[in-house]
C-alpha cells in the first residue's frame, strides 16, 4: 500500500513513469467500465482517455480516503454520464414495447461470456444503458440515479425494467434459440 | 422480482472483474495531453519572453558591433599617426632627403605653404574646441598633437646631432619635416572635423525607428439597453492582462516636436463569471471533484437564433461555433419553439477577446531633451479588429467557443502617455512609456450595446536614431 501511495505522489508531481505505472494498473479494468457505458469501442476509448486525463489532472485532490480504484472508477462513470447528458438529445429514447419474458434467462447469462454480455449492454438505448449500469453495477438507488441523470425516480425505475427486458429479449433471441423454437412450434 | 435480482446479480458477477486491455495509443494520447497542458501554459509566457529577448538581443548585438567597429577604426588611426611620428630618425632622414630632392628650390614659397597649413590646423582645432560635446575628443587630439610634436622634436634633435649640414640647411629641413608630419595630423583633424559636423547635424531633425513590447491591462466601459441587459445573465467586470507590441517610426523636428506612426498589435479582453448558481447534488460524494450540477429551472442566458446558439455577452452577442465542454443541455433543448428558451448552462468564465492592429498618429513633445529624455505623448489610433474570439474557461481548460457579433472592423482610439528614455551611444535609446488608450467609438455596431475597451500598457523598447 505504501508503494501505491508513493506512486500516486510521484504521479502528482508529474513523474511520467509513475503515471504510466498507475495507468497500467488501472486501465484494463477502467476500459471494462467504459465499455459498459458506451455504445461502442471507439466511444469507450474516448471516455477512457478523457477519464485518465482527468484522473491525472485532479489526482492531487485524491485524499487517500476510500480505494483509488473506486475514485478513478467514479471519474470514468462521470465522464460517461456527462457524455450522456450531452448526447441524449441526439438519441431520443426508443419506445420499445415491454417484452414479456417467459424464458428463464439466468441460465443463458451464465453461459454468456463477459464480452458478449457487454456487447448486449452496449446495444441498449443510451438512457437504459446508463440507468442499468448505475443501478446494477454501481449500486445506485433510483433516487440517486434520478439526481445524476436529471430524471424522475419513476423514469429511472421504468428505464431499468425496460433495460432488463431488452437484455432478456436479446439474450433469448441470440442464444436461447433452441428453447424458443420449441415455443414457436408448439 | 426475484428473477430480476437474479439477472442483476448474474450480470454483476460476470462483469465485476471484466477487464480489457485498452489499445496503446490511449496512453500516448493521455500523456501527450498532460504534457501539452503543461507546455501550453508555459508557452504562453515563454513565447512572448523569447520574442522580447530576441529583439533585445538583436539590438544589443547591433549596438555592440557598431560600437566596437568604430573603436577599431579610431585605434587604427591613432596607430598610423604614431607610426608616422615615431619612425626612427634614419627613416625620417631618408624621407627628408627624398623630400628635399623632390621639393623645388624656392624654399620661401614652401615655408609660406607650411605656415598656411599650420593656420588651418589651428583654426580646425579652435573649431573643435568650440564644440562642447566634442571637447574630450579635441583634448585627445591636442594631446596627440603634443605627442606628435614631441616625437618630431626628438627626431629633429637626433638629426641635428648627427647632421653636419649648415644651419640654413637645417632650417629648411625643419620646415620640410613639419610638412611631412602634417599629413598625419591633418588626417586626424579631418576625422575630428567630420565627427563634429556629423554630431551637429544630428541635432537637427531626423528619423527614429523603435520596437516596443507592452505588457498591459485592458478593460472596458460598457452600457447596454434594458432588454439586452435583462437577457444578459452576467456582466463582465474584470479586465485582463495581456501583452502587445509593435514597431514605431518617428520623425523628430529641429525643435522638440516628434511625429510618430507605426504598427502596433494590442489585445483587449474582459473576463466575466457566469453567475448561475449550481446545486451540488451528492454531498456525501465529497471525494468527487465534479459533482454533477442540477439544471436550474429559470435560466436563460443562451438562446437559439437562426439555428445558432447565441448569448448576450458584455461586449455583444456571442455566437457559438462550438459548445464548450461541460455544457449541460436542458431536456427541452430539442423541442423547438419552446417558450422557455433555457437551453444551455455553460459553467465557467467567459472572455470576449479582440485583437487589434493599431496604426497610431502621435505627437510627442520633448519636455527634457538631453541624454535622459521626457516626452508627452498624445494622438489617435486607427484600430483594425483582426481577431474576435470568445472563450470559456472551465474545468476542461480554455476553449474557443465562437465570436462576438456586430463588431466593426475599423475603430478609433485616443492615446495619452508619458515617455521616458535614456540614450546610450549615438543612436540607441531605451524607452519606458506608460500609455493609456481608450476607444472613442463603441466597437460594437449593435445599438443595444455600447462597448469601448481601453488599455493601460507599459511600453518598453529600444529606438534607433538615424
Amino acid at each position: 500500500m505504501e508503494d501505491l501511495k508513493n506512486i500516486i505522489e510521484e504521479s502528482v508531481s508529474g513523474n511520467a513513469r509513475a503515471q504510466e505505472t498507475l495507468y497500467s494498473m488501472l486501465a484494463p479494468k477502467m476500459f471494462g467500465v467504459c465499455l459498459r457505458y458506451s455504445r461502442d469501442r471507439t466511444e469507450a476509448e474516448d471516455n477512457l482517455q478523457e477519464g485518465f486525463i482527468r484522473v491525472f489532472t485532479y489526482l492531487k485532490n485524491y485524499r487517500h480516503e476510500g480505494s483509488l480504484e473506486g475514485w478513478v472508477r467514479r471519474i470514468m462513470v462521470n465522464v460517461s454520464l456527462e457524455k450522456f447528458r450531452k448526447q441524449n438529445i441526439m438519441h431520443p429514447v426508443e419506445d420499445i414495447s415491454l417484452y414479456d419474458a417467459r424464458v428463464d434467462t439466468n441460465d443463458i447469462i451464465e453461459k454468456l461470456s463477459a464480452e458478449e454480455l457487454v456487447k448486449l449492454i452496449q446495444e441498449l438505448p443510451p438512457r437504459y444503458r446508463m440507468v442499468f449500469n448505475l443501478y446494477v453495477m454501481e449500486g445506485f438507488n433510483h433516487k440517486e440515479i434520478g439526481e445524476e441523470m436529471q430524471i424522475s425516480e419513476g423514469t429511472s425505475k421504468s428505464n431499468l425494467a425496460r433495460a432488463r427486458d431488452i437484455l432478456k429479449k436479446k439474450v433469448t433471441e441470440l442464444y436461447g434459440e433452441t428453447e424458443d423454437r420449441s415455443n414457436y412450434t408448439a | 422480482m426475484k428473477e430480476e435480482k437474479n439477472i442483476d446479480s448474474g450480470i454483476r458477477e460476470k462483469l465485476e472483474d471484466f477487464q480489457v486491455s485498452p489499445p496503446p495509443h490511449i496512453w500516448d494520447n493521455v500523456q501527450g495531453n498532460l504534457l501539452g497542458h503543461k507546455r501550453r501554459r508555459r508557452l504562453a509566457y515563454v513565447g512572448w519572453i523569447a520574442a522580447a529577448a530576441v529583439i533585445v538581443m538583436a539590438f544589443i548585438a547591433g549596438w555592440y558591433f557598431n560600437e566596437s567597429s568604430r573603436e577599431e577604426i579610431s585605434a587604427e588611426i591613432v596607430e598610423e599617426t604614431f607610426e608616422n611620428v615615431t619612425k626612427n630618425p634614419e627613416d625620417i632622414n631618408q624621407t627628408e632627403e627624398k623630400t628635399i630632392a623632390e621639393i623645388p628650390k624656392n624654399n620661401e614659397h614652401e615655408t609660406g605653404n607650411v605656415e598656411s597649413s599650420d593656420d588651418i590646423m589651428l583654426a580646425s582645432a579652435m573649431q573643435a574646441n568650440s564644440s562642447d560635446t566634442e571637447r574630450k575628443n579635441t583634448e585627445n587630439s591636442e594631446l596627440r598633437r603634443e605627442l606628435t610634436l614631441f616625437a618630431k622634436l626628438e627626431s629633429e634633435e637626433a638629426t641635428i646631432v648627427d647632421n653636419k649640414f649648415p644651419n640654413a640647411e637645417l632650417a629648411k629641413r625643419k620646415e620640410i619635416t613639419s610638412l611631412a608630419k602634417l599629413s598625419a595630423e591633418d588626417e586626424m583633424l579631418v576625422a575630428e572635423n567630420i565627427k563634429y559636423i556629423q554630431s551637429s547635424s544630428e541635432k537637427e531633425g531626423g528619423w527614429k525607428m523603435g520596437m516596443f513590447v507592452s505588457p498591459g491591462y485592458s478593460s472596458f466601459n460598457a452600457s447596454h439597453s434594458e432588454t439586452y441587459a435583462q437577457n444578459m445573465t452576467y456582466s463582465g467586470n474584470d479586465g485582463a492582462s495581456n501583452i502587445g507590441g509593435g514597431v514605431s517610426v518617428q520623425y523628430k523636428t529641429r525643435k522638440r516636436w516628434i511625429f510618430e506612426s507605426g504598427l502596433y498589435y494590442n489585445q483587449s479582453g474582459q473576463e466575466s463569471g457566469n453567475t448561475v448558481n449550481f446545486l451540488a447534488i451528492k454531498d456525501d460524494a465529497d471525494y468527487m471533484f465534479d459533482a454533477p450540477e442540477r439544471v436550474p429551472d429559470l435560466t436563460s442566458n443562451v438562446r437559439v437564433e437562426n439555428q445558432n446558439l447565441v448569448m448576450n455577452g458584455t461586449a455583444g452577442v456571442i455566437e457559438f461555433k462550438s459548445t464548450p465542454k461541460g455544457t449541460t443541455l436542458n431536456k427541452e433543448f430539442d423541442t423547438s419553439g419552446s417558450l422557455s428558451a433555457d437551453v444551455m448552462i455553460p459553467d465557467g468564465e467567459f472572455t470576449q477577446v479582440f485583437d487589434f492592429m493599431e496604426i497610431p498618429l502621435f505627437v510627442r513633445y520633448r519636455v527634457i531633451d538631453s541624454k535622459f529624455g521626457l516626452e508627452f505623448i498624445t494622438g489617435l489610433n486607427a484600430g483594425i479588429v483582426v481577431g474576435n474570439n470568445s472563450f470559456v474557461n472551465n474545468q476542461y481548460g480554455l476553449q474557443n467557443v465562437g465570436e462576438t457579433k456586430d463588431i466593426s472592423t475599423l475603430n478609433v482610439s485616443g492615446t495619452l502617455g508619458l515617455g521616458f528614455n535614456y540614450a546610450f551611444g549615438k543612436h540607441f535609446s531605451v524607452a519606458l512609456e506608460p500609455r493609456y488608450s481608450h476607444y472613442l467609438n463603441s466597437i460594437n455596431t449593435n445599438s443595444s450595446v455600447d462597448f469601448r475597451p481601453y488599455r493601460i500598457g507599459l511600453y518598453t523598447g529600444l529606438t534607433y536614431e538615424f
